[in-house]
């Protein structure tokens, strides 16, 4: 039983003042993702992307490999920002919220750090 | 999380069926949302046939004739009959609009379903609780806030052109068709200040004559205030006064952006 009034619960949320970056950055990573998505769809079209050697010789081009890495973390950046939005939206358990945040978070940096370290030892030849 | 079935206690029951005798084939049916915080019933759906040769040709004429004729218990409000003042908003056939500008002829003699606007706490029958609704409006402060004085033998000069940036704002009713049409309402109503809210408050922004366009966008700026509209445009399609929120929250989210050089 509370007596707070509803103009007392509206008011007393205030202003987080911020939100902006958040909603701006989810738009740029996409305007991003769509010139590196079609071009690395395009060419994995182009070449035989079920051969393992096909997609490695087309990954050696350092301008390729460029493309790719920036789709790939384009993608896990507005992927991480847009489950943010769906957790926020629908799961009103704080502390299942929470754990759940921080979990999308942490899956981001993996696959931002899986993504780095593949394209990275394809392009420096380290195991060919 | 988001509820996808109702409470048990609010899962909606078939009700009585009310026959019409005269009519001449001329009927129309109405299912009617039925509940009463008076007993511990479940909610129920009333059937009530209406005479159409005597009746007018809005819902809302058939309501009325129900409530006169039929059932004196089916609670619901109105006021101007003429779509001004949004007393009669409700969900009719899966549409929130307002029962007095709402043909029944448009139906062709199809049932004609009457729900509360959806999402809102009943309080009886058609009639939904707004108290949080108007408390949102009443936080955006809806009235003009200046620092300058004015002569007191002058009043406050607008433009033309700057009058006509209200046009599309001014004549929202506050029927709350659009506030309850949005899904982002319905699982965050408490923070989310939802389309009509929105709409007003862009209202001020929008307002030559607001000195206070700064501290507005500052009270707005927040995840959930504004940033839970993600352009589902249900307020645009369902508003019986044909106004776009959407387009007024998506005004106010580059007013924003302006304000960080973007």
């Amino acid at each position: 039983m509370s007596y707070e009034t509803d103009l007392g619960k509206v008011k007393g949320l205030g202003s987080a003042k911020h939100g902006f970056g958040h909603w701006w950055m989810q738009r740029m990573s996409a305007v991003l993702l769509v010139p590196c998505g079609l071009y690395v769809l395009f060419s994995l079209i182009q070449i035989d992307a079920v051969s393992a050697v096909g997609v490695i010789t087309w990954l050696h081009s350092p301008f390729n490999a460029g493309v790719t890495l920036l789709f790939a973390l384009a993608g896990s950046y507005h992927g991480a920002l847009g489950i943010q939005v769906v957790l926020e939206d629908y799961v009103h358990n704080h502390s299942i919220n929470l754990v759940l945040q921080y979990l999308t978070k942490i899956l981001m940096i993996v696959m931002v750090m899986t993504s780095v370290y593949a394209i990275a030892t394809i392009l420096l030849r380290i195991n060919s | 999380m988001a509820e996808l079935r109702l409470p048990k206690n609010s899962r909606v029951q078939k009700g009585k069926h009310h026959k019409t005798t005269g009519g001449n084939g001329n009927v129309a049916t109405f299912k009617v949302y039925r509940w009463s915080p008076d007993d511990d019933e479940n909610p129920r759906t009333d059937t009530y046939e209406v005479d159409l040769d005597n009746c007018g040709p809005m819902v809302l004429d058939a309501l009325i004739k129900i409530k006169d004729e039929i059932d004196s218990t089916v609670t619901f409000r109105r006021s101007c009959r003429e779509g001004i003042c949004g007393s009669c908003a409700m969900n009719i056939n899966g549409t929130n609009t307002l029962a007095c500008t709402t043909s029944i002829k448009q139906f062709k003699g199809k049932e004609i379903a009457i729900y509360p606007l959806p999402h809102m706490e009943v309080i009886k029958d058609l009639v939904p609780d707004l108290t949080h609704f108007y408390a949102q409006y009443a936080s955006i402060k809806p009235w003009m806030q200046t620092d300058s004085v004015p002569l007191p033998d002058k009043e406050r000069l607008q433009s033309i052109e700057d009058r006509e940036k209200l046009d599309g704002l001014y004549e929202c009713i506050l029927c709350a068709c659009c506030q309850t049409s949005c899904p982002s309402y319905w699982w965050n109503g408490d923070r989310y200040l939802g389309p009509a809210v929105l709409l007003q408050s862009y209202r001020w922004l929008a307002d030559s004559r607001d000195e206070y366009t700064g501290e507005r966008l500052e009270d707005l700026e927040d995840p959930f205030k504004v940033y839970r509209c993600h352009t589902i445009m249900n307020c645009a399609n369902t508003c019986p006064k044909g106004l776009n929120p959407g387009k007024a929250i998506g005004e106010i989210k580059k007013m924003i952006a302006q304000r960080h050089a973007l």
